[in-house]
């Protein structure tokens, strides 16, 4: 019997084409957007398991308010991993690394300028399972200048020679290094990532016992069967043993005022595997994802596969008086209604089980092109894991019975009294149950255009917003410092070439990390006598420096007061700061006003001289924050606005000059405009990856339009045989069967605005600085789906109104 | 086989009532061979139907086999069908989706017939019939007396005591009718009980009784013979 099923099911499939098409390929597409979404939640929630101990490891994360700061960062202070192991029992095993910042590595006549740098602890290699290539992992951190590579790296210095016991050195001091050992690359679903390992005990900083120093990272592995949360009871025992003497050594002030003022300092937990999707701290090691993104993903994913089912729905009842015959003729021979229902649910499940196969052959394609959309790197393995496999077959029968109950049950209803007359009455009464379900569909790819454009229209305001300078055409160098004492001269070189306007250093430039945080007031600190106070007077504003041409190279604009300058000697103790900063204090007319650094008295005090207006150092995700500038030739960074035009010739310039300074260090460069977008890279792929989205559901919602298009013309054949015969013209025809899709789309506008209003609102307060939600988006999605839907409608109802109507009479 | 008491079905749509069956009392017996009569519309086929177990009567009694079927379920007729009836249409409704083979199969699937045993009946079936050389053919491809003998075919193979013919002759031209009919008469001699509705009267005279339905009543029974009498 469940031969004749698939047999029946099988020769139907290839005597209705177009219909098969529709239902195998949107299946396809839908179980393919559910395999890829499964694949990247997947790797999501698979960060950081690797590692043997994941489930009892957590991160020392630091919590503090000082006046008017909160802080919440991911970095804790040196001495906590011995303090941690001396005090609490329960932990088994802490350990640190901290990453030095960029540095320039050398090895023979190869030099690279090196990001991924990790001083770390010589138990690294317990706490976290890296897999050692060569070396020992209990040794190869222990002595200074240890140095471990990525077998990444080692292939990058050393080629295939063997690297353990070569040297690098390292830093502007060249510090000699000994490989130690090789280590394979770290996963992509590690939550830092690293290419050099350097044994802690080569660099002081790992020895400050300083517990007010938050600056480098902190795992602590607990013992089997202790909980998080009882040692974070145990905190403030160790904050008074060890934070409390030397808050009141470096900062005057004992733990109790501290506290009383309504301050705080102290750590929280993380569980490692928590961390990529769940943290959001300052100092993050990597941007982590986003738990909302995969929700909508999911949702997305999900709703095209209901779509795709529901084209099933529709057509398998719409085309119901086709097999009408044959459910008349096979209860006549004794089926009951079990059997029929039986029968089509199999033919579902074969449909679906078809899609399933030229899904994973889909997914296989459109992998690599994902990866680079969405900025990760998903393997797609279908036998590695059991539940991987599990889930895609759960998936393809619920789809096929989720798809194909309602036209079984539909179907094995008829009677064959009914249908065996050769009568076609079947198939009219499901009529408003399909279009109840197209509603559903339009409703849903409507809201997908809205939010696409909304997406799109919002990364385009960040994009295109006034930021306040001019971040088009500005080539910036970082660590400048490693010229030395040849920084201005370097600079000045640069300035007197033709294709650059300017040229400015600085500590910090927007979009670049940089810019220092410093409590300040407005007021001279009072001498009580019993040290230093941290209240909310306390602002903290971000901080830094720059040199006479920084406002010029911007092209900021100086709203009121002067711009630092030779002339006047007193502005190395002098302010130039944002408007913002003028809010903060209240202040009307802040130029010749001081500020104070918070403190106790004699701590430096910066008179205002200049005013700029606001700008966005930051992404524009954040509110404008004060920043105050203040005068220094120090900065890192070098920034040069150039002539637009050859900018590969002007950058071979630049580069040409860098190796006439500094033949032996790198150069390197990036653009501000490329730094700013890349501040909205994640939303950008967001973005992209809807848009594919919504073409992909509005492609099957259309195909499903258009194969029920296709059958309401039949339906309607005689009708418009009639109406033709009668005297009614193509127009008139083609206006009739559009009328009753058009209606359906209205509806549909009516049902996804309020939605897509509502869940546009809520993705919008992700920026500071937004669209409005204007009513015309709402209208054009309307009319863009409307469009197409009957441009969709149109092909049939025109194939309909321009037939023979003799042929449509003769029909019956 | 058959007897009804008082039968009656009533058609009702949202205005109008339509009684296509109105006190029927009939008794066909083993191995009869019926003819219903009557002109379009009088409640030949409801009848058929009614006493097919396709159709519930809205009113009175049914026995089938001495059993009160009028109250039986979609699932206990369908299960009395399967093991008893066999159908033919006029518009032969063959499943255009399965060879001639695997439309005469499917009552066995129903009725659970183990594969050898089946593979033996619809052979012997489709013998029979004398269309084994188109047993791979689909039903598009063959002509209409050839798909009434499918049909027949099918309707048989499951060895059914009783045979409804629902007009089997009206699709077809006379050479291809008088060949399905000598089949049902051959059948008949066999010892399946056949009930047949026919607009031809030539069709009727194979039947050994004639009865004559007008406006949902039975107007004259006679046993062959008399009719002519």
């Amino acid at each position: 019997m469940f031969k004749n099923y698939i047999t029946i099911a099988l020769r139907n499939i290839l005597r209705h084409k177009t219909y098969s098409f529709i239902n195998i390929f949107g299946f396809t597409i839908g179980i393919a957007s559910c395999l890829l979404i499964l694949l990247y939640i997947t790797h999501e929630m698979s960060y950081d398991r690797f590692h043997e101990k994941a489930d009892r490891t957590y991160r020392l994360a630091g919590d503090a308010k000082i006046g008017n700061a909160e802080v919440a960062t991911a970095h804790s202070p040196a001495p906590t991993a011995a303090g941690f192991r001396n005090e609490f029992p329960e932990v088994e095993d802490a350990t640190r690394f901290f990453n030095p910042g960029e540095q320039v590595t050398r090895y023979q006549d190869k030099l690279f300028n090196e990001t991924g740098l990790l001083y770390a602890d010589d138990n690294f290699f317990g706490v976290f399972d890296f897999r050692l290539l060569q070396g020992d992992p209990a040794t190869a951190l222990l002595e200074p200048n240890s140095i471990v590579l990525t077998e990444e790296s080692a292939l990058k210095y050393f080629g295939t020679e063997p690297a353990i016991g070569e040297i690098l050195t390292i830093g502007n001091d060249n510090t000699a290094y000994e490989v130690t050992g090789v280590v394979q690359n770290p996963p992509d679903n590690s939550h830092f990532d690293f290419n050099m390992l350097l044994s802690m005990s080569s660099s002081d900083r790992g020895e400050s016992d300083v517990w007010l120093n938050l600056f480098l990272y902190t795992y602590i592995v607990l013992r089997e069967g202790n909980s998080p949360e009882a040692l974070e009871a145990k905190f403030p025992g160790l904050y008074q043993k060890y934070m409390a003497p030397q808050l009141q050594q470096f900062a005057g002030i004992s733990w109790e005022d501290f506290e009383e003022q309504g301050n705080r300092i102290g750590f929280f937990l993380q569980p490692l595997t928590s961390i990529h999707l769940h943290s959001n701290l300052d100092s993050e090691l990597s941007p982590g994802g986003n738990p909302i993104n995969l929700y909508i993903f999911s949702a997305i994913a999900l709703f095209i596969l209901l779509i795709a089912c529901i084209n099933f729905m529709n057509l398998s009842t719409a085309r119901s008086a086709s097999r009408a015959r044959e459910v008349g003729v096979r209860k006549v021979l004794g089926s009951a209604r079990s059997n029929l229902v039986r029968q089509f649910i199999t033919e579902s499940i074969l449909f679906s089980i078809l899609a399933t196969i030229l899904a994973i052959g889909v997914v296989e394609l459109v992998l690599v092109p994902f990866n680079n959309i969405a900025g990760i790197n998903l393997t797609f393995r279908l036998f590695n894991h059991w539940w991987m496999t599990a889930s895609l077959v759960a998936l393809t029968i619920l789809v096929g019975i989720i798809a194909g109950s309602y036209p079984a049950f539909y179907l094995a209803s008829f009677k064959p009294v009914d249908v065996l007359k050769g009568e076609n009455r079947v198939g009219k009464q499901s009529g408003r149950f399909r279009s109840g379900l197209v509603v559903f569909q339009f409703a849903f790819s409507i809201g997908l255009i809205i939010s696409t454009m909304l997406v799109f229209r919002q990364l385009g305001y960040v994009r295109n917003k006034d930021l306040g300078f001019d971040k088009e055409n500005v080539i910036i160098i970082p660590n400048i410092n490693r010229l030395g004492n040849r920084v201005a001269a370097f600079r000045q070189e640069l300035k007197e070439q033709s294709p650059i306007i300017n040229a400015s250093t600085s500590s910090a430039i927007p979009a670049h990390s940089g810019f220092g945080g410093t409590l300040f007031k407005a007021e001279p600190p009072e001498d009580t006598g019993e040290g230093p106070t941290f209240t909310e007077e306390d602002q903290e504003f971000n901080n830094f420096s720059a040199d006479y041409d920084y406002l010029e190279t911007m092209k900021m604009e100086l709203i009121g007061g002067r711009n630092f300058s030779p002339e006047f000697a007193s502005d190395s103790a002098a302010f130039i700061i944002n408007e913002a900063v003028a809010r903060r204090f209240g202040w009307e007319d802040p130029v010749g006003r001081d500020i104070y650094v918070t403190g106790w008295e004699g701590q430096p005090r910066y008179r205002v001289v200049g005013v700029i207006k606001d700008y966005h150092f930051e992404s524009l995700h954040k509110d404008i924050k004060p920043v105050v500038m203040s005068l220094g030739t120090t900065g890192n960074y070098l920034m040069a606005r150039i002539q637009p035009g050859d900018v590969n010739k002007t950058l071979t310039m630049i580069e040409d000059k860098w190796r006439e300074f500094a033949p032996n260090i790198p150069f390197d460069y990036s653009f501000m405009d490329e730094d700013f977008d890349a501040l909205f890279r994640a939303e950008q792929s967001f973005g992209r990856i809807v848009s594919y989205f919504t073409g992909l559901t509005i492609f099957i919602a259309c195909l499903g339009l258009f194969g029920l298009a296709a059958f309401t013309a039949e339906r309607r054949t005689k009708e418009v045989g009639i109406r033709k015969a009668l005297g009614a013209s193509v127009p008139q025809v083609v206006g009739l069967l559009g009328k009753e899709f058009t209606t359906l789309l209205l509806i549909a506008n009516v049902i996804a605005w309020p939605i897509a209003w509502y869940a546009m609102s809520k993705w919008l307060q992700n920026f500071a600085y937004r669209i409005s939600l204007s009513w015309w988006t709402f209208l054009v999605a309307g009319a863009l789906a409307l469009l197409i839907a009957l441009v969709t409608v149109s092909y049939q109802a025109v194939k309909a109104a321009t037939a023979n109507p003799v042929e449509a009479l003769r029909y019956e | 086989m058959i007897r009804t008491n008082d039968l009656k079905k009533v058609y009702t749509t949202e205005e109008v009532e339509t009684t296509a069956l109105n006190s029927v009392n009939l008794e066909i017996n083993q191995g009869e061979f019926v003819a219903i009569m009557g002109p379009s519309g009088c409640g030949k086929s409801t009848l058929l139907n009614v006493l097919g177990l396709l159709d519930s009567p809205s009113d009175g009694e049914y026995y089938f086999l001495d059993q009160e079927v009028s109250a039986f379920s979609e699932r206990q007729r369908a299960s009395l069908r399967k093991q008893n009836i066999g159908f033919v249409f006029q518009s032969f409704n063959l499943i255009d989706e399965l060879t001639v083979y695997e439309n005469v199969e499917l009552p066995l699937l129903y009725l659970g017939v183990p594969s050898k045993e089946r593979k033996k009946q619809v052979t012997e079936a489709l013998d029979q019939m004398a269309i084994t050389h188109r047993k791979d053919h689909f039903p598009q491809q063959l002509s209409g007396g050839q798909q009434q003998r499918v049909a027949v075919a099918r309707a048989v193979v499951g060895r059914p005591q009783l045979l409804l013919a629902d007009e089997p002759t009206g699709n077809l031209d006379s050479i291809h009718g008088d060949e399905v009919m000598k089949i049902l008469a051959e059948l008949h001699e066999k010892g399946t009980t056949i009930v047949i509705v026919t607009h031809a009267p030539q069709y009727a005279d194979y039947g050994s009784r004639l009865i004559h339905l007008l406006d949902g009543h039975v107007v004259t029974e006679n046993l062959k013979g008399v009719s002519n009498a």
